[in-house]
């Protein structure tokens, strides 16, 4: 069975209409040559580790993230790369944290949200939000960062430099 | 690439290179040896370890044309590791053309490199939207 981590939207409502914080949005910061920068609250973020049954590495994961954007419909960002199942767990754990900790999120995608829409019947639940269709498109995870630098690479973990270029947090700002 | 290797493997027919430029755009964005996931996949393809000791055996299911001399370490370079490649997707459009009763396209091929041909799994649609998406943007060139 897939395990779908939500983000605890139920306990981070109450918290954002006491400080005043950002209401939930999705804005595109940039899209041009094949790289697409958003920024989004985190209750429009699903995390997901989905195992992949009968592949040939055991234990095989697969990461990806579903985001709701500005027209009720999901958009997916994953990682191309099948994942060993502990790798794949540990970096939903920190992306979680990433998300816990900022009120402003910046994912960084390979792909081109302009193009035709593959036909998807899914649906997606983001808790105090709904349900949503996916959008049936897709861009190839990069980097997901917080206002506060807290940081993530799809290739490079929390180890090395992040984000790395053509992707900035200039941008989020 | 002089004295790396011996001899040629001919495909009939050969891959279209985009194919491959697409699939390693896909794996690796051309690191040529990506920090994580080391695991279970390595170099610029992510080709498994699995797969590795596959393309060494003489005994396997490549042993008509396998490498000899080249240890893990050596798919960091990517001179070693994208001809590894190329031809493990050679031995995959075998499997394919065996699992589907047909040739495979080149999207088939790219799943059956992944593993996931037939898979229903999210992350196989969603891999197959982000290899077309390269494998478009290099055509469009």
């Amino acid at each position: 069975m897939a395990f779908l981590r939500r983000n605890k939207v139920a306990s981070f409502f109450p918290f954002l209409l006491m400080c005043g914080c950002a209401t939930s949005s999705f804005n595109v910061i940039k899209h041009g040559d094949f790289v697409v920068e958003l920024k989004v609250t985190p209750d429009r973020v699903l995390l997901e580790c989905e195992p992949q049954p009968g592949h040939e590495v055991e234990g095989a994961h697969g990461f990806l993230m579903h985001i709701l954007d500005d027209k009720k419909m999901v958009l997916a960002v994953t990682q191309f790369n099948i994942l060993d199942k502990d790798e794949c767990f540990d970096g939903l754990r920190k992306i979680e944290r990433i998300l816990k900790t900022g009120t402003n999120i910046y994912l960084g995608g390979m792909g081109d949200l302009t193009t035709p829409r593959a036909k998807s019947d899914r649906k997606y639940s983001f808790p105090g939000l709904g349900s949503f269709p996916s959008n049936g498109k897709t861009l190839k995870f990069m980097v997901i960062a917080n206002e506060r630098g807290l940081c993530y690479d799809a290739q490079d973990g929390d180890s090395g430099p992040c984000p790395r270029e053509p992707f900035s947090l200039k941008n989020l700002k | 690439m002089d004295g790396l290797f011996q001899q040629k493997f001919n495909a009939e027919p050969p891959l279209d290179p985009d194919v491959i430029k697409a699939l390693i755009a896909s794996e690796s964005g051309f690191n040529p040896n990506p920090p994580k996931n080391r695991k279970i996949a390595l170099g610029i393809a992510q080709l498994t370890k699995k797969t590795f000791k596959i393309l060494l055996d003489p005994k396997s299911e490549t042993k008509e044309f396998i490498f000899k001399d080249f240890r893990q370490k050596d798919l960091a370079d990517p001179n070693i590791s994208i001809p590894m490649a190329v031809r493990w997707l050679l031995r995959k459009k075998e499997t394919a053309e065996s699992k589907l009763k047909r040739a495979p396209n080149h999207e088939e091929l790219i799943l059956e490199y992944k593993g996931l041909l037939k898979s229903s799994t999210k992350l196989k649609d969603e891999a197959l939207e982000i290899y077309r998406s390269h494998y478009g943007l290099l055509k469009k060139k």
